[in-house]
C-alpha cells in the first residue's frame, strides 16, 4: 500500500516509515538558504508593516540623494534606508494588486522548492507569473536604475566640455565620489541584493540585473563612461607620452582612471554563491579575460597602437644619430621603464604583451644593426658592451642561437692566433704550451661569463671552439703529430709533480694540476697522453723523484673522475707498488744476515704488465752486487711462493764511493757503469773485451757504457787520445786504464746520465705502443657492443664504436674497419649472407 | 583598551551595549558600520546608536544571547558553508539547548536573523524546522504549524504529480 505507485504521496511514505534515512531527500534546508520573511507571519512581528512602493520610494529616494550628493549619513539613516528596504522586499502583495492567491501558490512554492536544479527550474518558469510577483524587487531595481541615470546626466553635463588632464582629474575625483556612494547604496539596498538580485540570477531568469553596486558600475558606463570614451582615452595616452618624454605626471591620477576601467568590465555572469546553478565551465583563459573588455577594448588597444608607433619612432631618430651602444643603453632603460609603468599604473593583463611589443619594435626590428654591432663588439671582446648587448638580445626568442656560431668562431681563430705566435718553442717547451693555451681558456671564460653571464648555449661554443683548439692548433701542425699535445701536458705534469729546487707550495701545486685537468678534458687522444703520463710517473717514482706522494695521489684521482677507474688503474698499481716495495724492504732489513754485505741495498718490486718497463740487455753483475741480489732473491722467494722476479738492470742505479782518486768522490752511476767499473777494483788496466767479457754486455750497448765513462775522464785510454769516441773501442784489445788524475770541483759526481739511443728507442716504443693498444681497445669495445645487440649494421657499429671510446681517442673509421675485419678473421663475428651491410654476433 | 561598546536600540525602544567584535556578526551591522566607517565614535560608545527596527527587544535578546557565545567560531561555522548547510542533525548541543523556545520565539528569530543577516543562526534555526517537518505527512505538518488546508482535491494531486520525482528517489533509497 505505502508504495503503491505514483498516486502515493512522498509525505505518506515518510509517514509509514519514519525512521527512514535521516538526511533524508529533498533536503529541507533548501528551505534555509533563504527565508522569505513574508511568509512566516506572526502576530507580534514588527517585520511585517505594509508598505508600498511609493511609501518606501518617498523614503528611500531622499537618502540615496544624499549619499550621491556626498551628506553625511547617520547610523540611523543607514539602518533606517535598509529597514525601509527589508520591509517592501519582505511585504508579499501590495493592496493595488489583484494577487490575493499569490501568496496560497507562493506557499507551494515554497514547500515544494526542491533542491534539484532542472526540476527547480522548470518549477521557475511554470510558477513564473505569481513568483515574480511574490519575490518583490524589480520595481525597486527599476526606482534605482532611473535615479542612477539621472544623477549621472548631471555629472556628465559638469564634465563633458573637459579635455586632456582636467577632463581626467575630474572623471577620477568624481569616479571616487561615485564609486564611494555605489558602495553605500550597495550596503542599504542590501537586502535587495541578498534575496530579490541573488533570486534573479539563481533562477537564471534574469541575467541583466546586477546587485545595486554593479548596477551603480552599468549606470556609470553607460551614461559617463560611453559617452567620454574617446576622450578619456585620448587624455590617457597623451599623458602616457608625455611621461615617456621625460615629463612628471601625475600617475595616481592614471592609476585611478584605469583602475576604473577595469572595474566598468563588471558583467551579469556574478558565480551565484549558493553554488546551485551549474554555470557553464570557463576555460582557464575565458576567466582570466572576463571583466577586463572595457580595459582591453577601450584603452589597452590603443595603447599598445601608440606604444608600437611611438618607440618605432624612437628607435629610428635615435639610431640615425647615436652609436650602437648607447642605443642598447637606451633600450634597456625604456624597457625596464614600460615595466615600472606596468606596475605602477597598468593592470597586470597588459604586461606581457607590452613587454613583447616593445622588445619587437626595440630589438627585433633593428636585429640587423645590433648584430653587425655584435660582431664589431666581439672581435675587440668588449665585455661590458657585450653584457648589455646580451641581456638585450636574449629578452628575444631564437635570436641568440644566430650568435653562439659568431662566438665560437671567434674563440677559435684568436686560439689559433695565440698558439701560432711561438710555435717553435710552444712545441719544445710543455710549460710554455701550456700557459699558452689556459691563456686562451681564461681569455674565453672571461667572455663567457663576463659577457653571457655564462649562458648555456655560449659555454657550449666555448666548449667546441676550445676542444678543436686543444687537439688541432699550430703546434700538431708544426710537429704533425696530434699526439704531441698529450705528450707536452704529460711532461708539463712532470715538471709539476717532480721534485725540483723550485717546487711550488702544495695550494700552488693543487691549483697547477687543476689547471692541467682543464686542458685534460679537452685532449681526445687521452690514451696517448695516458702511456706519456705513466711513463713519466713510472720514471719519478723508480727514481724517487716525485715532489709529494700526496700531489701525485690527488693527480691521478683526478684522472679518475674524469676517464673512470681503468683508465688509471695502473698509474695506481704502480703508486701502489711503490709503497708495498718499502714495506718489504723493511722487512729485508731486519731478516736478512747484515753480514753478507755491508752497503745499503733497495729493491722496488713493479708488477708485471703495471710499469712501462722492459727488460734489455744482460748483465753479469760483479760479486759484491749479485751477493744481496741472490739473498734478497730467496727472501722473495720465501714469502711468495711461485712468483718470478725480472731484474732490471737498466734502471737500477749504484753509488760508488771511489777510492783510487786524490779525493774521495762518490760517483752516481747505473748498474752496468757500476759493473764496468767495479772491473777495476782487482786491475788498473784492461782491454775492452776483457771488461766485455766480464759483465757479458751486448753491443753497441756496452760501448756506450764503456763510452759514457770514457768522457767523464773516470776512465782512459791507455794511449791517452783528447777526444774518444765510438770507433776507438772497435778494436776489442784497446787498453783502458783508471785515471788517477780524475779531478772535479763536485765530491758527488752523477754519471748516470740517459744514453741518446736509449731514450730515442723509447719514444718509438711508446707510439708502437700506442698503435698497438688503440687496436686492442677497438676490438674489445666492438665485441662488447656485438655481445649486447647481436646484430648490427655496419655504420651503427662505427658509430657506437667511436661513441663508447670517445673519451679516450679518436679512432679513425679506416682503424675501426680493420678491427672488424681482424674480428671476422677470428670469428668472433660474421658478416649476414645476404645483406652485407649487417654483423652478426658469433658466441 | 577595554572592549569596544557599540549601542543598539530594539524596534520597541530597548538598548543594548554589545561588543564590537559581537554585534558585527550581524552582517547587516557589519556592513553599516564598514559603509560608514566606526571611527568616529570609537571612544564613546552611546554616541550614536544603531536602530534595529525590525527587531523586538526580546528577541534581540536573544539573538544578542546567541551572538555572544558563538563570536569566537571559526568563519566557515559562522558562515555555513554548503557542506554543513545541507544537514539538519548536525546542530551543536548549545544550539539545540537555545533552540527549546516555542513556535512563535523561533519563527521570530528566523526573521530576525534573516533581517540581521547572521547566516549561522538562520540555519540552525532552520534546521530546527526542517527536524520538526521531516517524517511528516501533510496532515500532521498542518496541524504542527497550524497551517489551513486550501488546497482543492485537484490542486493537491497536481502537487503530487508535481513531486513524484521525489518520491522516485524515495523508493530506490529504501
Amino acid at each position: 500500500m505505502a508504495t503503491s505507485g505514483n498516486s502515493g504521496s512522498g509525505n505518506n511514505q515518510r509517514h509509514h516509515s519514519p525512521s527512514h534515512t535521516p538526511n533524508g531527500i529533498p533536503s529541507p534546508s533548501a528551505f534555509s538558504q533563504r527565508v522569505d520573511a513574508s511568509r512566516l507571519r506572526q502576530p507580534h512581528s514588527m517585520a511585517n508593516k505594509k508598505i508600498t512602493l511609493d511609501t518606501m520610494w518617498r523614503q528611500v529616494e531622499p537618502g540615496l540623494t544624499s549619499v550621491f550628493g556626498l551628506k553625511k549619513m547617520d547610523k540611523k539613516g543607514y539602518m533606517e534606508l535598509y529597514s525601509v528596504v527589508y520591509s517592501y522586499c519582505t511585504s508579499i502583495a501590495t493592496p493595488t494588486d489583484a494577487e490575493n492567491d499569490a501568496s496560497a501558490a507562493a506557499t507551494a512554492n515554497l514547500q515544494t522548492r526542491p533542491s534539484n536544479p532542472t526540476k527547480k527550474r522548470a518549477s521557475g518558469t511554470s510558477s513564473s507569473p505569481s513568483s515574480q510577483a511574490a519575490w518583490i524587487g524589480m520595481e525597486l531595481y527599476k526606482k534605482l536604475q532611473d535615479f542612477l541615470t539621472g544623477h549621472l546626466v548631471t555629472v556628465l553635463d559638469e564634465m563633458k566640455d573637459y579635455r586632456g588632464e582636467d577632463l581626467l582629474a575630474n572623471y577620477s575625483k568624481q569616479w571616487n565620489n561615485f564609486r564611494f556612494s555605489s558602495k553605500v547604496s550597495h550596503g542599504m539596498c542590501m537586502y535587495l541584493n541578498r534575496h530579490w538580485v541573488k533570486r534573479e540570477n539563481d533562477e537564471g531568469r534574469n541575467r541583466e540585473i546586477y546587485p545595486v553596486y554593479g548596477l551603480c558600475l552599468v549606470q556609470w558606463r553607460e551614461h559617463i563612461f560611453t559617452p567620454l570614451e574617446n576622450q578619456l582615452s585620448r587624455a590617457v595616452l597623451d599623458l602616457i607620452s608625455r611621461e615617456r618624454n621625460g615629463e612628471t605626471v601625475n600617475s595616481q591620477l592614471l592609476r585611478t582612471i584605469i583602475d576604473s576601467l577595469v572595474e566598468l568590465g563588471v558583467t551579469p555572469d556574478i558565480e551565484g554563491d549558493d553554488g546551485l546553478i551549474p554555470r557553464s565551465p570557463k576555460t582557464e583563459k575565458e576567466q582570466r579575460h572576463i571583466g577586463l573588455q572595457v580595459y582591453k577594448n577601450s584603452f589597452e588597444a590603443h595603447f599598445l597602437d601608440e606604444t608600437v608607433k611611438y618607440y618605432s619612432q624612437e628607435s629610428h631618430t635615435f639610431l640615425a644619430s647615436n652609436p650602437v651602444n648607447e642605443y642598447i643603453k637606451k633600450v634597456l632603460a625604456r624597457l625596464a621603464e614600460e615595466d615600472i609603468r606596468c606596475t605602477k599604473y597598468l593592470h597586470e593583463s597588459t604586461a606581457a604583451q607590452l613587454r613583447q611589443k616593445m622588445e619587437d619594435v626595440l630589438i627585433i626590428q633593428q636585429m640587423e644593426i645590433l648584430h653587425a654591432e655584435f660582431v664589431n663588439l666581439l672581435a675587440e671582446e668588449k665585455v661590458e658592451e657585450l653584457a648589455s648587448m646580451y641581456s638585450l638580445l636574449c629578452r628575444v626568442p631564437n635570436r641568440i642561437e644566430d650568435l653562439y656560431k659568431l662566438v665560437e668562431v671567434h674563440i677559435r681563430s684568436h686560439g689559433a692566433t695565440a698558439m701560432a705566435r711561438n710555435t717553435d718553442q710552444l712545441s719544445n717547451e710543455p710549460r710554455s704550451f701550456v700557459l699558452a693555451i689556459l691563456e686562451v681558456y681564461d681569455r674565453s671564460s672571461k667572455l663567457i661569463n663576463g659577457a653571457f653571464k655564462g649562458d648555456h648555449g655560449f659555454a657550449t661554443a666555448m666548449d667546441k671552439a676550445f676542444g678543436h683548439l686543444v687537439n688541432n692548433n699550430a703546434v700538431t701542425q708544426f710537429t704533425r703529430n696530434s699526439a704531441k699535445i698529450s705528450e707536452l701536458l704529460a711532461r708539463y705534469c712532470d715538471t709539476v709533480l717532480k721534485k725540483s729546487t723550485k717546487n711550488p707550495d702544495e695550494l700552488e701545486l693543487e691549483e697547477s694540476l687543476n689547471r692541467v685537468m682543464i686542458i685534460f678534458r679537452y685532449v681526445e687522444e687521452k690514451d696517448v697522453f695516458q702511456k706519456f703520463y705513466s711513463k713519466m710517473l713510472a720514471k719519478r717514482l723508480v727514481a724517487g723523484l716525485s715532489a709529494s706522494d700526496d700531489a701525485e695521489a690527488t693527480m691521478i684521482s683526478k684522472l679518475k673522475a674524469v676517464c673512470g677507474f681503468e683508465y688509471t688503474s695502473k698509474l695506481q698499481r704502480m703508486f701502489q707498488d711503490i709503497g708495498l716495495s718499502r714495506d718489504l724492504n723493511d722487512q729485508f732489513r731486519t731478516t736478512s744476515p747484515t753480514t753478507v754485505f755491508d752497503f745499503e741495498f733497495i729493491v722496488q718490486i713493479l708488477s708485471t704488465g703495471a710499469w712501462p718497463f722492459s727488460e734489455r740487455n744482460n748483465l753479469t753483475l760483479p760479486v759484491t752486487l749479485e751477493r744481496p741480489v741472490n739473498v734478497f732473491r730467496d727472501f722473495y722467494h720465501n714469502k711468495y711462493n711461485g712468483r718470478k722476479l725480472t731484474w732490471l738492470f737498466n734502471l737500477s742505479r749504484c753509488e760508488l764511493s771511489a777510492n783510487c782518486y786524490k779525493n774521495k768522490y762518490i760517483l752516481q752511476v747505473s748498474t752496468y757503469q757500476a759493473a764496468i767499473l767495479m772491473c777495476f777494483n782487482t786491475v788498473d788496466v784492461r782491454t775492452v773485451s776483457q771488461i766485455r767479457s766480464e759483465v757479458e754486455c751486448e753491443q753497441p750497448f756496452f760501448n756506450q757504457i764503456l763510452l759514457s765513462l770514457l768522457k767523464v775522464k773516470v776512465l782512459v785510454l791507455q794511449d791517452e787520445t783528447e777526444e774518444v769516441d765510438e770507433k776507438d773501442l772497435e778494436n776489442g784489445s784497446v787498453n783502458v786504464k783508471l785515471n788517477f788524475a780524475f779531478k772535479s770541483k763536485k765530491l758527488r759526481i752523477n754519471l748516470n746520465v740517459p744514453i741518446r739511443s736509449e731514450q730515442k728507442q723509447e719514444e718509438d716504443a711508446t707510439n708502437r705502443v700506442i698503435e698497438e693498444d688503440r687496436k686492442l681497445l677497438i676490438q674489445a669495445t666492438i665485441v662488447r657492443i656485438m655481445k649486447m645487440r647481436k646484430q648490427l649494421k655496419h655504420q651503427q657499429l662505427v658509430g657506437e664504436t667511436m661513441q663508447l671510446l670517445a673519451n679516450r681517442f679518436k679512432p679513425g673509421v679506416a682503424i675501426i674497419k680493420k678491427c672488424i675485419e681482424i674480428l671476422i678473421q677470428k670469428e668472433y663475428m660474421k658478416r649476414d649472407e645476404e645483406s652485407k651491410e649487417l654483423y652478426i654476433y658469433v658466441a | 583598551m577595554p572592549e569596544q561598546k557599540i549601542r543598539i536600540q530594539s524596534g520597541d525602544g530597548e538598548h543594548f551595549d554589545v561588543d564590537l567584535d559581537v554585534v558585527k556578526l550581524s552582517g547587516t551591522v557589519k556592513n553599516m558600520l564598514d559603509d560608514l566607517g566606526i571611527g568616529e565614535d570609537v571612544q564613546n560608545p552611546t554616541d550614536e546608536v544603531i536602530p534595529l527596527p525590525m527587531v523586538t527587544g526580546a528577541i534581540l535578546k536573544k539573538v544578542l544571547h546567541w551572538a555572544e557565545f558563538h563570536k569566537a567560531d571559526p568563519l566557515a561555522n559562522r558562515d555555513g558553508d554548503d557542506d554543513t548547510s545541507k544537514r539538519t542533525d548536525d546542530i551543536s548541543q548549545w544550539d539545540s539547548e537555545f533552540l527549546k523556545v516555542d513556535q512563535g520565539t523561533l519563527f521570530e528569530l528566523i526573521l530576525a536573523a534573516n533581517y540581521l543577516d547572521m547566516k549561522g543562526l538562520l540555519d540552525v534555526c532552520c534546521k530546527t524546522v526542517a527536524n520538526m517537518i521531516k517524517g511528516k505527512s501533510p496532515e500532521e505538518i498542518r496541524r504542527t504549524f497550524n497551517i489551513r488546508n486550501d488546497f482543492t482535491p485537484e490542486e493537491e494531486e497536481a502537487v503530487r504529480k508535481e513531486n513524484e520525482w521525489c518520491e522516485d528517489r524515495d523508493q530506490t533509497t529504501r
